[in-house]
């Protein structure tokens, strides 16, 4: 079974998938936002019935990223990484509460450490912030990444987080400078690949986690066979895309998936190595993020930018509108 | 000795005596203006609840504050607020303007209405926002509301107690952050009011002395470096952030109204946009002191005013997370000329330089720019992925896409100024991702006089003040024929009766890399008449090398400059090295991170001390 492991509380998720069986996908705003005027609800929806019918939950008015549920409190505890900070629903999102100050903003992911839950990362273009007390009080984690340190910004514009399920405090982060990467639980990083990039999203596959995809800035799609040391540039016309969204296929570790501006959904079946792209339907070609149904694979949901979020159920060969025209969706997840 | 001591002793007096009788004319204009702003809106504008009605007359915060302070149509105007509050918008802007519409307004509603006010805020989610006025706006609203009202558990989740320390924890870093480096949304005609109204409700209602204290501060900080750069209603020179409607017609800044309220010296406009978020200033206590006011007014003699602001945070692509901008303003009676070194100090709203003349003429000014758009350039400062934002960003500011903008910042552009003279210089070797290929520069034709002479200058006059634009490059000369949709399609006086924004100005295009041009502004004062003035500019000499892209200028005042792009820049020979204090003028003096801004005028000095918040004044005898 693979799985993508940026979200490390999709592994339960899927088994949690079986009796709840929902998939929520982050809107980051509307299109059409003015700011200051009453706007579109962007936030969390989700949907029971693989996208017939649509609920909204939690704060409407925000500019939001992505949600992470923590895997063991059966969908009630969650965390929504957003422009306001983090904010943090003990209730499965009936309420919220902002659990950072105006030190943290613009948070785009909030990873669980799957080992203690109260351990939490988040991402940030101003770095990484660490929690060990299940958000309430946090910490800039950010040496070997500071400006000063690095020459650049870039390095503390931070995106996927990945944590090593075996070892928790190996830490794998994608900046606009590369990938870094922390073997102390975030208290220092080292420059580990790709320098120069800017890594978009890190998908680990499962079965063999040496197996690895990264989407960037303009330089396409990467795969990595060792865990992440060395990394290959795919080529075939792909390699000058913006790449925002990879994952392994749950059932094919051959089987890889991307997207990003203007790319439409593409596929590729032998291991990253050729890629074709299929747009049949798909309104707006650029994604931002993919979600594979664990239970019925060739079910596969988009998150697109601002076109909403479209299925296929033919493993990625058609797609069908499903909701959110207009909206920028950012993210797209089961639990 | 004894003449020089007895006529040392007049100048005293003639110093003293004119001081006193301004600070006379400052407090008692001051309080006829500020009459005339709040009867004007409590009387002339009736709320209307239909829909298609003007912006203006809808129910809004602002036209509610002036009828519930003035008491005029207080049921309607209650149950405009009450329209507001069922349907909150709850953003940044909602939250600090329900509350000081609340408290300005208290006396006029109902006693229990501070609970429905309460009520609404423990419900209504509130977007933060993502500049440093939307924060300062953000943590204000709360701030008010958590001091108002011990609650537990507002619709943040979070408690009074914590919403309090907070939001003073914010508005604390960003006074510090300021006041030793300089604003980042620095000087900004638009957005200088959204940072002096939330500073007018914590003056107001803080209860804490200190945040009280602080407020006040701030607003005479912010307000002297308004008023240095204030030439009768006009916010000159460069510009953190700049609509392309206000540049080219300055009256219709927001600012243009609180220079109206604070200093006079133009024309009261109540219709321009925007110009009722004057209110909650008018309402206030907060007077601006004498002293500012008189450096706002006197140009009785020209002075040059130097400072330092800072880069908006960079969150990527940069070297470091911020760096200074250095402005140059040189300020007449007749004109001003202002400028930033130029580069992506902003993004989308950049206002680089420009010359303004002191004239109730609407597009009084003349500029230039490299209408410039690029994901880069995005990407430096906001979160999202850089080429999808492109189209969000051209939704939400029309203009940003435009070929024909009026406002932008360039990373191709650099510019020189030295007193009334200023040197802009373009290397427009563009990458295939950047946006475009060409200067403009902007002429109204609400000038007096337009000469493009056969010495190669292009000479204006707009009442007194003159100016020469020196084209460096073959350039085409067309009358823009709709300029509201060169504006981006951002209306500016949304159904406000007022300027006309069709045929407004004559654009210069030049597509020829490297380019630039030379502007030599002047005055009768300083060159007598206009032919006097053209004749003296015909003298002058330019040497462009487009090699090197430098340019050699024995300027109308005989000084030599020498500027090569992007950062040589030397007169009479010796360099001039851009590394100015926050402050730098006979005026205003601050040191970077001294967190201390000294304002002198005449033989009296105030010292506003952020280290400790407190002020002093003295006389210097």
């Amino acid at each position: 079974m693979l799985r993508k492991l940026g979200l490390i509380v999709l592994f339960v998720s899927t088994v949690a998938y079986a009796g709840q069986g929902r998939l929520y996908v982050v809107v980051h705003l509307y299109q059409t936002m003015v700011v200051g005027g009453h706007n579109p609800p962007a936030g969390i929806y989700y949907t029971t019935n693989g996208g017939e019918k649509w609920d909204h939950l939690g704060w409407s008015n925000i500019i939001a990223y992505s949600l992470t549920i923590d895997p063991g409190s059966y969908g009630k505890i969650m965390y929504l990484a957003a422009g306001n900070g983090v904010l943090k629903s003990t209730d499965a999102g009936e309420s919220w509460r902002i659990m950072t100050d105006w030190h943290e903003t613009e948070v785009s992911k909030v990873v669980i450490d799957p080992k203690n839950h109260d351990i939490l990362y988040i991402a940030t273009p101003y770095g990484v912030f660490k929690s060990t007390d299940a958000g309430w009080t946090w910490k800039k984690k950010n040496n070997g990444i500071s400006p000063k340190q690095t020459g650049t910004t870039s390095s503390t514009f931070v995106g996927p987080i990945l944590i090593d399920p075996s070892h928790p405090d190996k830490i794998m982060i994608g900046t606009e400078n590369g990938i870094y990467l922390s073997t102390d639980a975030a208290a220092s990083w080292k420059l580990y690949a790709l320098e120069g990039k800017g890594v978009r999203d890190i998908a680990r596959c499962e079965s063999n986690p040496d197996l690895m995809v990264a989407g960037t800035e303009n330089a396409g799609i990467f795969t990595s066979q060792d865990g992440g040391k060395k990394w290959k540039q795919v080529g075939n016309g792909v390699d000058t895309l913006a790449v925002y969204t990879v994952a392994f296929d749950p059932n094919d570790s051959k089987v890889i998936y991307a997207g990003g501006y203007n790319t439409g959904f593409m596929k590729s079946d032998d291991g990253g190595k050729t890629w074709k792209t299929f747009s049949s339907g798909i309104s707006d070609l650029s994604l931002h993020g993919i979600a594979v149904d664990p239970g019925h694979p060739a079910d596969i949901y988009i998150a697109t930018i601002p076109g909403g979020v479209f299925k296929s159920t033919d493993g990625g060969k058609t797609w069908k509108y499903l909701f959110l025209n207009g909206a920028q969706v950012w993210s797209v997840m089961f639990h | 000795m004894r003449i020089s001591l007895i006529l040392f002793e007049l100048i005293i007096v003639c110093i003293s005596s004119s001081y006193v009788r301004a600070q006379d004319s400052n407090e008692s204009s001051f309080s006829a203006r500020r009459q005339q702003i709040l009867t004007y809106y409590a009387d002339s504008v009736n709320i209307s609840f239909n829909p298609d009605a003007p912006d203006y007359s809808r129910p809004n915060f602002d036209i509610i504050v002036a009828k519930l302070a003035a008491r005029k149509d207080v049921p309607t105007t209650i149950a405009a607020l009450d329209t507001m509050m069922a349907n909150p918008v709850g953003n940044m802007f909602y939250i600090y303007e329900l509350m000081g519409t609340y408290l300005f307004g208290k006396k006029s509603l109902p006693k229990n209405f501070g609970d429905k006010v309460r009520d609404n805020l423990e419900q209504s989610t509130i977007y933060r926002g993502d500049t440093e006025n939307h924060w300062l706006q953000y943590y204000t609203g709360w701030y008010l509301a958590s001091q108002e009202w011990d609650v537990p558990r507002w619709s943040n989740g979070k408690s009074s107690e914590e919403n309090l320390r907070e939001a003073s924890s914010y508005i604390d870093h960003w006074i510090s952050l300021t006041t030793s480096l300089g604003q980042g949304e620095y000087n900004s005609p638009t957005y200088f009011i959204t940072y002096m109204d939330p500073l007018v409700l914590l003056y107001q209602f803080a209860k804490d002395p200190l945040m009280k204290k602080k407020a006040e501060m701030m607003l005479e900080y912010m307000l002297a470096d308004f008023g240095i750069d204030y030439l009768d209603g006009n916010y000159c020179g460069a510009h953190s952030r700049d609509y392309p409607y206000i540049a080219v017609n300055p009256h219709q800044a927001q600012s243009a109204i609180f220079g109206y309220l604070y200093f006079g010296h133009t024309e009261f406009r109540p219709k321009v946009r925007e110009a009722i978020s004057v209110i909650f200033p008018a309402l206030g206590n907060f007077r601006v002191p004498d002293i500012i006011y008189e450096i706002a007014t006197d140009r009785s003699q020209p002075y040059v005013e130097k400072e330092r602001k800072r880069v908006r945070f960079i969150i990527r692509y940069g070297r470091q997370r911020t760096s200074p901008v250095y402005k140059y303003t040189y300020m007449t009676k007749d004109y001003c000329l202002g400028s930033s070194q130029g580069g992506i100090l902003q993004p989308i709203q950049e206002h680089v330089w420009d010359v303004t003349f002191a004239s109730e003429k609407p597009y009084n000014t003349v500029f230039a720019l490299n209408p410039y758009r690029s994901p880069l350039e995005l990407g430096l400062f906001f979160p999202e992925e850089p080429l999808p934002i492109y189209g969000f960003v051209a939704h939400s500011h029309g203009y940003y896409g435009s070929v024909n903008k009026w406002s932008s910042s360039s990373p191709h552009e650099r510019t020189f100024q030295h007193l009334n003279t200023i040197i802009d210089l373009y290397d427009l070797n563009l990458n295939p991702t950047e946006d475009w290929h060409q200067i403009d520069a902007f002429f109204p034709l609400t000038l007096d006089q337009f000469v493009v002479d056969t010495s190669g200058w292009i000479f204006g006059r707009m009442d007194r003040a003159y100016f020469g634009y020196y084209p460096l490059r073959k350039y085409l000369l067309e009358k823009d024929t709709d300029s509201l949709e060169l504006l981006g399609g951002e209306p500016s006086l949304r159904g406000w009766s007022g300027w006309e924004e069709k045929n407004i100005d004559v654009r210069l295009r030049s597509f020829k890399s490297p380019n630039g041009c030379v502007l030599q502004a002047g005055s009768p004062a300083q060159y007598g008449s206009f032919d006097e003035f053209m004749a003296k500019v015909r003298e002058t000499k330019i040497k462009f090398d487009r090699m090197k892209i430098s340019v050699s200028y024995n300027t109308i005042n005989g000084d030599r400059m020498y500027f090569q792009y992007p950062d040589i820049r030397r007169v009479d020979g010796k360099g001039v090295v851009l590394n100015y204090p926050l402050f730098d003028s006979k005026f205003l003096y601050s040191a970077v991170d001294s967190k201390i801004l000294r304002i002198t005028y005449g033989n009296t000095v105030r010292t506003l001390d952020f280290n400790n918040f407190t002020v002093t004044q003295h006389t210097i005898k």
